[in-house]
């Protein structure tokens, strides 16, 4: 074989591999770039719903770090065919009550003086913030999920969506959770 | 509180601006260094299943202690070992196709306490498998006259009657908070 041919098969191989290569560098920096612009625009989203769920402070930074990992392995199949409020509620909820911690030993409801330490520079009043949270956390598991959209002002069509629930029923349930809601925070 | 104020206090919420570092993890990420919490945890089951289909090697080293009057109590036990070895890889392979994340809410909800009732029942039949097969092994030991033997089996035989027995009360509850959640029924 003559050499050349050889030395130009194996430029055009090469060429060919560092193509391929910096086509997938751009698609992950791309999809990097993606993903870290939709967790800052919805961290605070990501980190309410975590809190909700979790039973301590260190269980917190493990749900909140799982849920990244499962909302990055979960972009490439996101199409936006829903909003991308809708898709992170889910995604996050779902990691919340599939973690392993709760698997185990699950409490149905938080007690006050068993929250995390609420650490919210945005809040004016930390004792009603922690009020908050204490009564949401009163709630059953699919329960808190539509309540906390309901507050986040999703549609019924999109908690609808996201829970898999029909629309009715959404809204048969919001209203007795809201009720709870009520009665508990005069009590 | 009425609802107003739970509702301007959620959208002003930040649970904690101290959040782990996202760059840092999913540079992580990309090197694959990470594993999810379900990932690690069917994995546990795949461990606890490979371990259960090796103890059953353990039956030579067991027929050399017992002689031929074990012969009976080595199969029931290669049996036994067998069995919680296929149980412990079917909660493997359900956490593995669940795909919780990829459904709706409640649909995961619904997968994720199955599988949870799933594995205490069995739990229960692996408990109620044990017994007679423990009772077994300690009337053989006792044959053999070791008092030590004789009590420490004595003691596992209790311990795991109770386990099965509270182990059953919480498949029950389980059963009982799904239907909960899960009802659409208004009771007003």
């Amino acid at each position: 074989m003559c050499p050349w041919r050889g030395f130009f098969c194996l430029q055009v191989k090469l060429l060919k591999e560092l193509c391929v290569q910096s086509l997938n560098m751009r698609e992950v920096n791309e999809k990097e770039s993606r993903f870290l612009r939709l967790m800052e625009d919805n961290k605070r989203l990501v980190s309410k719903v975590c809190y909700m769920y979790a039973i301590d402070s260190a269980h917190f930074d493990d749900l909140y770090q799982e849920t990244m990992l499962n909302l990055w392995r979960g972009l490439d199949s996101f199409r936006g065919q829903s909003a991308p409020s809708t898709w992170i509620y889910r995604m996050t909820i779902n990691t919340c009550l599939t973690d392993c911690r709760r698997l185990k030993n699950r409490p149905s409801a938080m007690p006050a003086e068993a929250l995390p330490e609420v650490n919210d520079p945005l809040s004016d009043r930390p004792e009603q913030l922690r009020e908050m949270y204490r009564l949401i956390g009163q709630l059953g598991e699919v329960d808190k999920a539509i309540v906390m959209m309901w507050l986040d002002e999703l549609s019924y069509d999109e908690i609808a969506e996201a829970t898999g629930l029909p629309r009715n029923t959404v809204a048969t349930r919001l209203r007795r959770a809201k009720a709870r809601l009520v009665e508990a925070g005069n009590s | 509180m009425d609802l107003d104020s739970i509702k301007s206090q959620w959208q002003k919420a930040d649970a904690s601006p101290n959040l782990p570092d996202q760059e840092k993890l999913l540079e992580l990420t990309r090197k694959k260094n990470v594993r999810t919490a379900s990932e690690k945890l069917a994995r546990r089951f795949r461990v606890l299943g490979c371990l259960s289909f090796l103890a059953i090697v353990l039956v030579r080293p067991l027929h050399n202690i017992l002689g031929d009057a074990g012969n009976g109590l080595l199969i029931v036990y290669a049996l036994f070992m067998l069995l919680l070895g296929i149980m412990d890889m079917w909660l493997f392979l359900c956490i593995k196709n669940g795909r919780w994340m990829e459904l709706p809410i409640a649909r995961a909800y619904e997968g994720v306490t199955r599988f949870r009732i799933l594995r205490l029942r069995l739990q229960v039949v692996s408990i109620l498998l044990a017994i007679p097969l423990l009772a077994w092994m300690l009337w053989l030991f006792y044959q053999s006259e070791n008092e030590g033997v004789f009590i420490g089996g004595l003691v596992g035989l209790v311990a795991g009657l109770i386990a099965g027995l509270f182990t059953n009360a919480r498949i029950n509850r389980e059963i009982r908070f799904l239907k909960d959640e899960l009802s659409d029924q208004v009771t007003e």
